[in-house]
């Protein structure tokens, strides 16, 4: 990274927030939606301590295991979503989705131009590049996987819930499983959606959670990370806690983190990487960090 | 290093133990049909025909009214109703398995608007529960009802409801479509209008005798059993 101490630092520090805030808001949306769904006895608290465990004990056993349960459980995953879309196809109505465009290109494109920032985690390809091979490749395998996934997904929800009333659902693909049945005695698919559910959002934040170590690690040069694991548990424990409400961690989702988010995780790497480029075209000093 | 593994092992096995608030089968009190009426001390005179599964399988199997009961109570909502309805019953109510919700004539012609998020919503209950409008009162309809050619009530609903498989003059008509018309600009919602037949005294049967055409969440008009079809094609 030949953009300076500086910049690199910088880099990090805002890269750091932005996961510190990813994991407590999730956590503390996760948790509420979770209990809402299926611990409806169990408190919050119980709830986030108990994925809060398992970030933990994700995250000391590194990147790579983390990887490896997601290599594991991609082929339920994906089966899970396929007995979905199929057992739901048949209720697809495809006029559903006239009139193309909906409410119009401005209000998609310029009014809905703030939620790019929903896939501010994109950019943490910027950190996993010396753990993948080529970066290109699965940086670009990664996006397109994820885009299928999405518009099958999309597909699916305003095939089957028209656009109006798919956004009164305040977790919409959950509503839609409780819809997929074949026959009588094979009903209740949501408990498949859940276990998903659950295993997706171990991996995002124990994936978070470890790079906040690593980039840690990168910039303060730390050799027994695993030392400091327990006090950012404890931190982040404190912070979920901390949030006041539901609302209030969506508020931020949708303020800071969508808003804010982009600038600082995606675009300002995008313009240190540029700068750099500049410094060494032009023959500046080009320090290797 | 190694105490640390048995410890991960032994927290995780200890969380998937799991189980601490099952609840069992029989300790439920399966609600297979739901009543919504305009009640007269409160908004609401909810009714829950519960089925009795000793009547339905073994020696003392036996069809009509007596595989079933029912409990009305007077609420403002529906989860009041089932609190109410709980202090009074021996089991736990659960609405898991409910076939029907019935809105009666008058309640669906004054506004269901406040009467549909709570099925909607409800975990328990599917989306795809029959809805329909019955003239009376839904408790006298839910009260009347006697499952002919069928000994599980449950199933005798999901037959009498899916006949529009085979048949013009029935429709079906599921809970998230009604949810969904209501919602949406392009779409009014329709729902089954049913009543009991009298006829044969000893054994009323619920009919379908047309469809309640709504304007959002209040009915506006009945269409004749003869017009199910078109209906269907039209309002849609």
């Amino acid at each position: 990274m030949p953009y300076g101490k500086f910049g690199k630092f910088l880099f990090c520090i805002v890269f750091i927030a932005f996961l510190i805030l990813l994991i407590t808001c999730t956590l503390e949306e996760f948790s509420q939606d979770i209990k809402n769904v299926l611990f409806t006895d169990s408190s919050i608290d119980e709830i986030s301590i108990l994925f809060i465990i398992g970030m933990f004990i994700g995250s000391f056993f590194g990147l790579s295991g983390i990887f490896r349960t997601g290599g594991m459980m991609f082929p339920l995953i994906f089966v899970g979503l396929s007995l979905i879309f199929i057992s739901l196809f048949n209720k697809i109505d495809i006029t559903n989705l006239t009139p193309i465009l909906g409410n119009g290109a401005n209000s998609i494109f310029v009014e809905g131009a703030y939620k790019f920032g929903r896939y501010n985690f994109i950019a943490i390809l910027f950190l996993l590049n010396p753990y993948i091979k080529n970066i290109k490749k699965t940086g670009f395998l990664t996006i397109g996987i994820s885009g299928l996934m999405i518009t099958i997904i999309l597909f699916l929800l305003f095939g089957v819930i028209q656009y109006p009333t798919i956004t009164e659902n305040y977790f919409s693909l959950f509503e839609l499983t409780r819809l997929v049945g074949f026959g009588r005695f094979f009903q209740r698919f949501e408990s498949v959606f859940t276990f998903i559910w659950i295993i997706m959002t171990y991996i995002y934040i124990s994936t978070a959670f470890s790079l906040i170590i690593y980039t840690i690690k990168k910039v303060f040069n730390f050799k027994y990370i695993n030392r400091i694991l327990p006090i950012l548990t404890v931190l982040i424990l404190s912070i979920t806690h901390y949030m006041p409400s539901y609302n209030f961690a969506i508020s931020i989702m949708d303020n800071i983190y969508m808003i804010i988010g982009p600038l600082s995780v995606i675009i300002l790497p995008i313009l240190l990487m540029l700068i750099a480029r500049i410094r060494v075209k032009l023959g500046g000093k080009n320090e290797v960090s | 290093m190694k105490f640390l593994k048995i410890l991960t092992i032994i927290i995780s096995l200890s969380l998937l133990a799991g189980c601490y608030d099952k609840k069992e089968l029989d300790d439920l009190a399966y609600v297979i049909c739901i009543g919504a009426d305009k009640g007269e001390k409160e908004k609401l005179k909810i009714t829950f025909q519960i089925a009795i599964p000793i009547k339905i399988a073994g020696e003392n199997a036996k069809s009509g009214k007596e595989s079933t009961t029912q409990i009305s109570v007077e609420s403002p909502s529906l989860f009041t109703a089932m609190s109410l309805a709980n202090s009074t019953i021996s089991k736990e109510l659960s609405i898991a398995h409910a076939k029907l919700i019935v809105y009666s004539e008058d309640l669906a012609k004054e506004d269901l608007s406040g009467y549909l998020n709570a099925f909607i919503t409800n975990k328990d209950l599917r989306p795809r529960t029959s809805i329909v409008v019955c003239k009376g009162t839904a408790e006298e309809f839910i009260k009347n009802v006697t499952p002919m050619l069928e000994i599980n009530p449950a199933r005798y609903y999901d037959l009498l409801l899916s006949s529009y498989n085979y048949t013009g003059y029935n429709a079906g008509n599921e809970l998230i479509d009604f949810y969904t018309a209501v919602s949406s600009p392009a779409i009014e919602p329709t729902s089954l209008l049913a009543e009991i037949d009298y006829e044969d005294e000893e054994n009323p049967t619920p009919k379908f005798n047309g469809i309640a055409a709504f304007q959002g969440t209040k009915m506006v008009r009945r269409n004749k059993r003869k017009r199910i079809n078109s209906s269907s094609t039209y309002i849609r």
